[in-house]
């Protein structure tokens, strides 16, 4: 630890007057007057003169405090940051942080975007991503830290243009970085390879308007982020997560309760299995006659279909519903169309009822096929009909759906900056 | 864990005796140190100034490091020239200690390394490797540093004013091990290097 205050002195160099911010473990402190850079462990002899640094933009200055998770931090040295690849430019800045409870760390600046970037002691598993790897690998290639699974986002090699301020290590402008960040839920890893060296930095991304506000940058001065950061929270109105618990909510529950009165109803009648050219004979009484009554008929079509006549008549014999029901059923090796079953619903009152059922017509028009020899008929009263209900479970679960949905397509934003390719 | 009261021989305070094992502790209302002898707590001298900085550590008030419950008792300061840090001698609910230090946001947690443990031919120089425990650790940093200040109680007596040559060393996945060398003995501890974002109040 070091003094709370800053401690003022000169630049060895050019004789400017600089504060030191960054407490007893920062290593050098680059002049902003004259680029000398100074050994601040050794009396801040001239170590190196960096000369025509552009300077990079960035809303943050050397000096600058806030908070960062209610931890108070100061913003102590600057550095730019370049990459070449493929005929195309990328810039952006670091800023060392110092906080004299949380240490040294780095508020980065790109793309409009300002993350927080601070060291890991601990090791993923596997240590590093080689650049072998990230060409050869058919899938994202992934790293696990503390149980926390991170996936291939980027990688590259960069450079500094600028250089300013202090520093916990002694940068150069001759340094080459190659670093692979991973995105992972809530962090980024970023493995960072530079002087025969490997160092792990966890990233995270503040609330942006909270951090600006703390550190006292003026609006006028605040980024404009272009693009998706790959840490932008998923951000949803109480509004739309009430409704997408309530549509998924619903639908479950119709669903069961479609489940639970599909099972509703009684078994009056049953033919045995016959002959289809007898044909099957049911007498049965109704006695719920403000329920449904279900006919079910089935036929051994296999690869074929059967078209069958029904007719159903009352106690005295007279006609009450006449109708017709076909079935036809395919199969494959792996796979099968059709339903050797067919119902039929109706509505009847209460009394006796006789239903006589025959096979009208049949034709085998597939491969291997076997025409329909066998029919059973059962009747069934008290049954409900669940129709709607299995349509608004499904439509309920479709607009709960587009919530999910609405998740995906926020991830495939977040990766959309990625340099991976599945090609 | 409070055994038998001892009186500061300075002061004639009522001095905190906080575990079984302190060795030194330092009297709240004159600062002086004493250490046991003979089961007597003789004045040895003056505990120093303790300097002030913002941390996530004060003496006597529990502090959960990644999840374990932890009372530091007595805190020593040592300058090792361009800064200090803190060190603070820490009970756990079943009264084993550990040393926790706290260097502007680098932490580690480390407890003594039992002798028969210790490596065997450690070259104390910069960038040195050995093994310990299986473990492969490179030193990373070399300094001497000087007892500046104490306050609380010690398993081990610390002079104010003396020097320690103390090597850390890093392991693979966040290890630490710690050789110090001071007048008349030295010591090794190992442990883990802690996130400060995993330090807190109970």
């Amino acid at each position: 630890m070091s003094t709370a205050q800053a401690v003022s002195f000169n630049c060895t160099q050019c004789g400017a007057g600089l504060d030191a911010l960054g407490g007893g473990r920062v290593q050098t402190h680059v002049c902003p007057y004259c680029g000398a850079e100074l050994d601040a462990q050794d009396g801040y002899k001239v170590l190196a003169r960096f000369r025509d640094m552009e300077r990079p933009e960035t809303p943050f200055d050397i000096g600058m405090t806030g908070t960062l998770w209610d931890v108070p931090f100061t913003v102590i040295g600057t550095i730019g940051w370049v990459e070449y690849h493929a005929g195309r430019k990328w810039e952006w800045v670091d800023h060392q942080l110092f906080s004299p409870t949380h240490g040294y760390g780095w508020l980065t600046v790109e793309d409009g975007h300002v993350s927080y970037a601070r060291k890991s002691r601990r090791v993923p598993s596997p240590a590093g991503v080689s650049d072998y790897l990230i060409e050869t690998s058919e899938n994202r290639p992934r790293v696990k830290l503390d149980g926390q699974s991170f996936v291939y986002y980027g990688s590259g090699v960069a450079k500094p243009f600028f250089i300013e301020g202090e520093f916990n290590y002694r940068p150069t402008l001759e340094d080459t970085v190659r670093y692979v960040s991973l995105a992972g839920d809530g962090a980024m890893l970023d493995i960072v390879e530079g002087g025969g060296e490997r160092e792990y930095e966890l990233v995270q991304l503040p609330d942006q308007a909270a951090l600006l506000t703390s550190f006292g940058v003026p609006k006028g001065r605040w980024p404009k982020p272009r693009g998706v950061h790959p840490l932008e929270p998923l951000r949803r109105s109480p509004l739309q997560l009430f409704a997408r618990n309530l549509f998924l909510g619903a639908s479950a529950l119709t669903f069961v309760l479609a489940l639970i009165l599909s099972t509703f109803g009684q078994t009056v009648g049953r033919s045995d299995e016959v002959s289809v050219w007898w044909g099957a004979k049911v007498p049965f009484e109704i006695t719920q006659g403000n329920r449904l009554t279900e006919i079910e008929i089935w036929g051994n079509a296999d690869n074929s279909w059967a078209w069958f006549e029904a007719e159903l008549l009352d106690e005295e014999d007279e006609p009450v519903a006449v109708f017709e029901r076909g079935i036809e059923y395919y199969t494959g090796s792996d796979w099968s169309e059709g339903s050797q079953r067919v119902r039929t619903r109706l509505r009847l009152p209460p009394g006796r009822y006789s239903l006589e059922v025959g096979m009208t017509e049949a034709e085998v028009d597939w491969t291997g096929g076997n025409k329909t020899s066998r029919m059973r008929v059962s009747v069934t009263e008290g049954v409900v009909s669940t129709f709607w209900l299995w349509w608004t479970a499904v439509l309920l679960g479709l607009a709960g759906a587009v919530f999910l949905a609405h998740r995906v397509y926020h991830y495939s934003r977040l990766m959309s900056g990625s340099d991976w390719s599945d090609d | 864990m409070e055994t038998a009261e001892h009186g500061c021989e300075n002061c004639g305070a009522v001095l905190p005796e906080r575990f079984a094992e302190a060795r030194m502790v330092t009297c709240a209302h004159c600062g002086s140190t004493s250490v046991l002898r003979d089961e007597v707590f003789r004045l040895a001298g003056e505990g120093g100034v303790i300097r002030d900085a913002p941390s996530l550590i004060r003496l006597d008030e529990e502090v959960q490091v990644q999840g374990q419950r932890l009372m530091p008792v007595g805190l020593a300061q040592f300058d090792y020239g361009r800064g200090w840090w803190d060190e603070f001698w820490c009970l756990d609910a079943d009264a084993a200690g550990y040393w926790l230090s706290a260097d502007e946001g680098d932490y580690a947690l480390e407890q003594a390394l039992p002798r028969a443990d210790w490596p065997k031919r450690f070259r104390p120089k910069l960038g040195a490797e050995v093994e310990i425990g299986g473990t492969a650790f490179r030193v990373t940093e070399a300094e001497t540093a000087t007892c500046v200040a104490v306050r609380g109680a010690f398993p081990e007596v610390l002079e104010v004013g003396e020097s320690h040559l103390y090597f850390d060393l890093t392991g693979p996945d966040g290890e630490i091990a710690t050789h110090e060398r001071w007048d008349g003995g030295e010591g090794w501890s190992i442990g883990r290097w802690i996130d400060p974002w995993e330090v807190g109040g109970t």
